[in-house]
């Protein structure tokens, strides 16, 4: 009994443990659009729709203005180990680079007359996946701005990733497949997600296997080399949209099927099959990034954008 | 065996029945020749959006018994560019129900249809509603058929409370609209117990 008691108290004070907490709140020049936290949480790029660009030095505060005007942004990603530059992917259908160190512009590819759904940067910095919205994904050479264009049935690539060791990529497409790809853009496998969409894709630390989620309300975890479906997970209240590799788990944020506004967060464990919902308001949620213990998500209200951290490893044993 | 323009010069070229006697490449040449033969403009496409689902249901009576909202029936036809109905195009449709919610674990609203043989379609349903995430009604558009590119598009409503009246002027108010030609006028019929809206909206694809 006593032991029982002890796993249940375990238990509760691992799910607490595990709810975001506040690392800081700085001060904003307005509502943010989109944020991105870069470089293990020492600095985060985020877009005001009326003042445009700005990086924070996060331990400081202090924001930086950059000289990029952008209407709207719909995504954008850091380099996962070398802290010289982000990236943000403009609604225009710009994909622009940012050299975090130096506060400037390196480079600026337009991929699409429309709108932009995604982008990827691989860890190098050498290439960028990019989604339009009219077609599918499109492998961009960083240094050349060389365009390959990937294929699709019908219709978009929703949603792209890297692997962390750079040497695959995936996209998740609206014909309602998921792409494996070689870098230089050798379709290795395609794996059917069903009826619905996938939306939101992420390779384990390993490269491995690959993480899928999108309008099942699940998550299904595939062998990266073969696409063969390997586990899937119980079902959450709502499409699931974003989803990213968190140390050992992953994380989701999923969207009300109305108002399509972020509606809850959840957390997933490595064999995606138990899922937990964490004690976080997305309601103002603007963006996501790594620290150095995990894993970040950012809130913007007002004159004010917070950075809310969840740790890497603690929510593997709740699930179970 | 069903070769497209491009390969059918290429091999024509190939085999020595046609010769390239211009300062122009193959694909200039396949483009100029496709040119020549549209008669009909493609149909400006419009995202996918996140509610497909594929594989649903083949009936075109959409609208179930006591369904809330004006109904609305929409028919059409399936062109190529050269003006040719396709015959057994596949149509698949979906859409917001009245209260602008999608079926999004059912087919509710959702339909797989093929064009007959004239090249004609039609469904049954309910004039969808407005929801929170976009500014005008619409209806979400997949067709397909051997030959041509996929369409993705979406129909739209000149009755669109959105456009204020005027949807030369406002259809630009939902960002995702990229061209007029989407938004289609809206003929009610009926009597006044039974008022149905009615839409015609032509469908063409481009030729491969």
């Amino acid at each position: 009994m006593k032991t029982r008691v002890a796993v249940l108290l375990l238990l509760v004070s691992f799910c607490s443990a595990q709810d975001p907490r506040k690392l800081t709140s700085m001060s904003a020049p307005g509502p943010l659009t989109f944020a991105a936290v870069c470089d293990g949480g020492r600095e985060m790029i985020g877009i005001s729709k009326e003042k445009g660009v700005f990086v924070w030095d996060v331990a400081s505060g202090q924001s930086t203005p950059l000289n990029i005007k952008t209407r709207r942004t719909s995504d954008g990603t850091c380099t996962a180990k070398a802290p010289y530059a982000a990236m943000v992917v403009a609604r225009e259908g710009r994909v622009i680079l940012v050299d975090l160190r130096k506060r400037v512009q390196v480079k600026e590819f337009t991929f699409t007359q429309h709108i932009a759904n995604a982008a990827a940067l691989s860890p190098d910095g050498k290439t960028i996946l990019a989604a339009p919205d009219d077609g599918p994904a499109k492998i961009i050479d960083v240094a050349t701005g060389a365009m390959k264009t990937l294929q699709t049935d019908f219709g978009a690539s929703v949603n792209v990733a890297f692997s962390p060791d750079g040497q695959l990529m995936a996209t998740a497409d609206e014909d309602t497949n998921v792409r494996i790809y070689s870098r230089d853009g050798k379709l290795l496998s395609a794996v059917s997600y069903g009826r619905v969409e996938p939306f939101g894709i992420a390779f384990s630390g390993d490269g491995k296997r690959l993480f899928v989620a999108g309008g099942d309300f699940s998550v299904h975890a595939y062998e990266s080399a073969t696409g063969k479906l390997l586990a899937s997970s119980e079902k959450v209240e709502n499409p699931i949209w974003l989803f990213s590799r968190s140390g050992d788990s992953f994380v989701a944020l999923s969207l009300d099927k109305k108002t399509l506004a972020p509606a809850a967060l959840y957390r997933f464990d490595p064999a995606a099959t138990g899922v937990t919902k964490l004690g976080f308001d997305p309601a103002a949620y603007v963006g996501w990034g790594d620290t150095a213990k995990g894993w970040a998500l950012v809130k913007s209200e007002g004159d004010t954008v917070s950075i809310w951290e969840l740790a890497a490893n603690s929510a593997v044993a709740t699930s179970r | 065996m069903n070769l497209n323009r491009r390969d059918l010069i290429a091999k024509c070229v190939a085999l020595g029945t046609v010769s390239l006697a211009g300062r122009f490449s193959l694909a200039e040449a396949t483009s100029a020749w496709d040119a020549a033969d549209q008669k009909l403009s493609v149909t400006p496409p419009c995202e996918l959006g996140p509610f497909y689902r594929k594989d649903a249901p083949s009936s075109a009576d959409m609208r179930q018994p006591g369904e809330r909202g004006l109904p609305l029936d929409v028919t059409g036809a399936v062109f190529n560019t050269r003006g040719e109905k396709l015959v057994g195009a596949k149509i698949e449709v979906w859409q917001a129900d009245h209260d602008g919610l999608y079926d999004v674990d059912g087919d509710h609203l959702r339909a797989t249809l093929l064009s007959d043989s004239k090249g004609e379609y039609g469904f049954h349903s309910v004039m969808p509603g407005h929801y929170p995430a976009r500014v005008c009604q619409h209806v979400h558009y997949l067709v397909t058929a051997p030959g041509c590119r996929p369409l993705v598009t979406q129909l739209y409503f000149a009755t669109d409370s959105a456009f204020d009246g005027d949807p030369d002027k406002n259809f630009t108010r939902d960002p995702l609209i990229w061209s007029r030609e989407l938004v289609r006028p809206v003929q009610l019929k009926g009597d006044p117990q039974t008022i149905v809206a009615n839409v015609k909206f032509e469908l063409v694809l481009e030729r491969l």
